[in-house]
């Protein structure tokens, strides 16, 4: 692996994991799905001709990818409602439960938004800009601005729900 | 762009740590190997190639098994460049995954899967075209243009199963790729929610 490469998946492998997490829940797959949303990263890299816009790059990568997997996958969903999710936090430090609790829940209320909401929430919650978030998904920005409202709107109503 | 609301979000998001140094560890030994896999695909197609240079060799000056030598040469020297050609375009990546977008993705999975159900249905043809030619040949053997009883019934046997075992998969994957399909075009109406 040439050094860019490498040093892109590894700076955003933590990020592109919390998307991927979004798409699956089954964590043996997770891995999957990421390898597959690196790998073809890395083959991409060499298409990038402007790096200022290596962001929506890697997300809109990390997105399709993880579309074409949901598609193959969604008919075994039905039946499958067991959750291995998150790494469990070490225990022994409260705060650290207490923030994984939160991560947990929000990323359970994400997976519950349509494909749509869930794909500019996930973008937002990584600090996108909205010309970012349009650039990934190949929206415009009046489509992004209307998504977000609404996926907020929707966000807030399933976490006071729960 | 940036409320209270968001920004809490933010930190909870952000704060989940999915450990992805395993992931990273596998892609780095994992990374060559398709190139690798070309690369031995590339081997066998020009060792075939050499082996038929060599049965052509063998044919030009030899008498004895001229016809054999010639044709085996033939079908090596025809073949190995075909299935090299067609091994590197099918090792092509398929997707530029970072050229599309959902929508795209999506547009391409239903006419991905449209050709699949079409290959499979052509494919079930084929099935019926075996079954009916063993039909002939039996009616062949009991009007008595031929006399192969014994080989019959051990063509027939390996027609039936193999035919048998195409019919099942294909409808297994008919009911695959038609669920594939469904999930493309609802996850397009999804997306279609500004529209």
């Amino acid at each position: 692996m040439t050094l860019d490469a490498h040093e892109v998946v590894t700076r955003f492998a933590p990020a592109l994991a919390r998307v991927v997490a979004s798409y699956e829940r089954d964590r043996a797959l997770r891995d999957e799905l990421l390898q597959e949303v690196l790998m073809a990263i890395v083959v991409a890299l060499p298409r990038l001709t402007q790096p200022e816009k290596l962001k929506p790059f890697v997300f809109r990568i990390a997105h399709n990818r993880s579309l074409s997997h949901i598609t193959r996958r969604i008919r075994e969903r039905a039946h499958e409602e067991t959750d291995n999710d998150a790494d469990a936090p070490t225990p022994g430090h409260e705060q650290t439960l207490i923030q994984a609790e939160r991560g947990e829940r929000l990323l359970e209320a994400i997976r519950q938004l349509s494909l749509p909401y869930r794909q500019v929430m996930t973008l937002i919650l990584e600090d996108m800009s909205y010309e970012e978030i349009a650039e990934t998904l190949g929206l415009t920005l009046d489509n992004v601005g209307v998504r977000v409202n609404r996926a907020k709107k929707q966000l807030k109503e399933r976490l006071q729900h729960d | 762009m940036t409320d209270d609301l968001i920004r809490d979000l933010q930190r909870d998001w952000q704060a989940q740590q999915f450990d992805a140094s395993h992931v990273l560890r596998r892609l780095e030994r994992t990374r060559w190997a398709p190139h690798i896999v070309l690369a031995l695909e590339v081997l066998a197609c020009c060792v075939t190639l050499g082996v038929g240079i060599w049965f052509a060799w063998v044919a030009a000056h030899n008498t004895e098994h001229k016809l054999l030598y010639t044709l085996s040469a033939a079908i090596l020297l025809i073949a190995a460049p075909v299935l090299g050609v067609a091994t590197a375009l099918a090792r092509r990546p398929s997707l530029a995954w970072h050229d599309e977008t959902p929508e795209s993705i999506l547009r391409i999975g239903i006419r991905r899967a449209d050709a699949s159900l079409q290959a499979m249905r052509i494919g079930r043809w084929h099935v019926a075209i075996i079954v009916g030619f063993v039909a002939l040949l039996w009616a062949l053997q009991l009007l008595q243009f031929i006399d192969a009883a014994e080989f019959l019934i051990f063509y027939s046997v390996v027609c039936l199963v193999v035919s048998l075992g195409s019919w099942i998969w294909m409808m297994w994957r008919i009911k695959i790729v038609s669920a594939e399909r469904d999930a493309c075009i609802r996850l397009l109406t999804d997306l279609r929610v500004d529209n």
